[in-house]
């Protein structure tokens, strides 16, 4: 599972460079997000935009993510393609991340 | 109690793999591109596809669960109304015999109490038009069906 990171005006960009987050993955995502995030972004931003498709196991690997980063912190989720929006809609987990169109508007917002 | 297959079609794609993680992407990922050859709009590609992997991701865990995992088999055949997929595996029975209810987990509760699973069935309620299962001589069967008209209006 590849993730890479970039830090904008204190915010964390985290990258999902593999195109699915299944069940055969969501296990090493979690593991990968906890290294990333462990020394405390407050904010970080997940980028989506190259990943096709996740399951349910992947929802509850990008949900735990967001719980291990711990109190006060935050885990916004930009670029949703159409296959895993419906997947956070359905589920209405949509509820629980700020969902941005895309990493510049995610940092736009953030800025602004 | 399976009704009748739309009868008298070639599949559109029937494979069998051992019922693991890795093997189950593999499934996944071809039916996603039959699908996509197929003629069905990417919506519903889209949530077929998911039905399909949240299905085998339980066969996966649960039929099979710790033990050696075993074959499973997918057969999707399609008709102009209907997609319908069987899912066949030899391991242990849905407990109580029956499907798990559709009742999706909360997303209202606190942060620390935020769910991390349990979303799979739930999600194959609302994807499905249909899903039936039926156990005999060892071997599960799962059908589930995706009505063209259901699959987009649904969500």
């Amino acid at each position: 599972m590849q993730l890479t990171s970039t830090t904008h005006n204190s915010i964390l960009v985290i990258t999902v460079e593999d195109n699915r987050i299944d069940a055969a993955s969501a296990i090493r995502f979690k593991d990968a997000m906890r290294a990333l995030t462990e020394d405390g972004p407050a904010h970080a931003v997940l980028d989506l935009s190259g990943v096709a498709f996740i399951d349910s196991s992947g929802l509850g690997a990008i949900i735990a993510a967001m719980k291990q980063m711990g109190e006060g912190c935050r885990l916004d989720l930009a670029g949703l393609t159409p296959d895993v929006a419906r997947v956070f809609r359905l589920t209405r987990m949509d509820s629980i991340f700020v969902i941005h169109p895309d990493m510049a508007a995610a940092l736009q917002r953030a800025a602004g | 109690m399976a009704s009748a297959a739309p009868s008298g079609r070639d599949p559109l794609i029937s494979i069998s793999a051992r019922a693991t993680e890795p093997r189950v992407r593999r499934m996944v990922r071809a039916l996603d591109a039959a699908l996509r050859a197929s003629g069905v709009t990417d919506d519903q590609r889209g949530s077929i596809t998911l039905a399909v992997a949240e299905a085998l991701n339980n066969i996966c865990e649960h039929a099979y669960g710790k033990g050696a995992a075993g074959p499973v088999s997918l057969t999707a055949t399609l008709a102009p109304e209907e997609l319908e997929v069987i899912l066949r595996d030899s391991g242990g029975a849905m407990p109580g015999g029956a499907l798990p209810p559709p009742r999706p987990p909360d997303p209202s509760v606190s942060r620390d109490s935020l769910p991390e699973g349990g979303f799979g069935w739930p999600l194959m309620h609302k994807l499905c038009s249909d899903i039936s299962y039926n156990r005999n001589k060892g071997q599960n069967t799962l059908i589930l069906r995706f009505e063209a008209s259901c699959v987009t209006l649904r969500h």
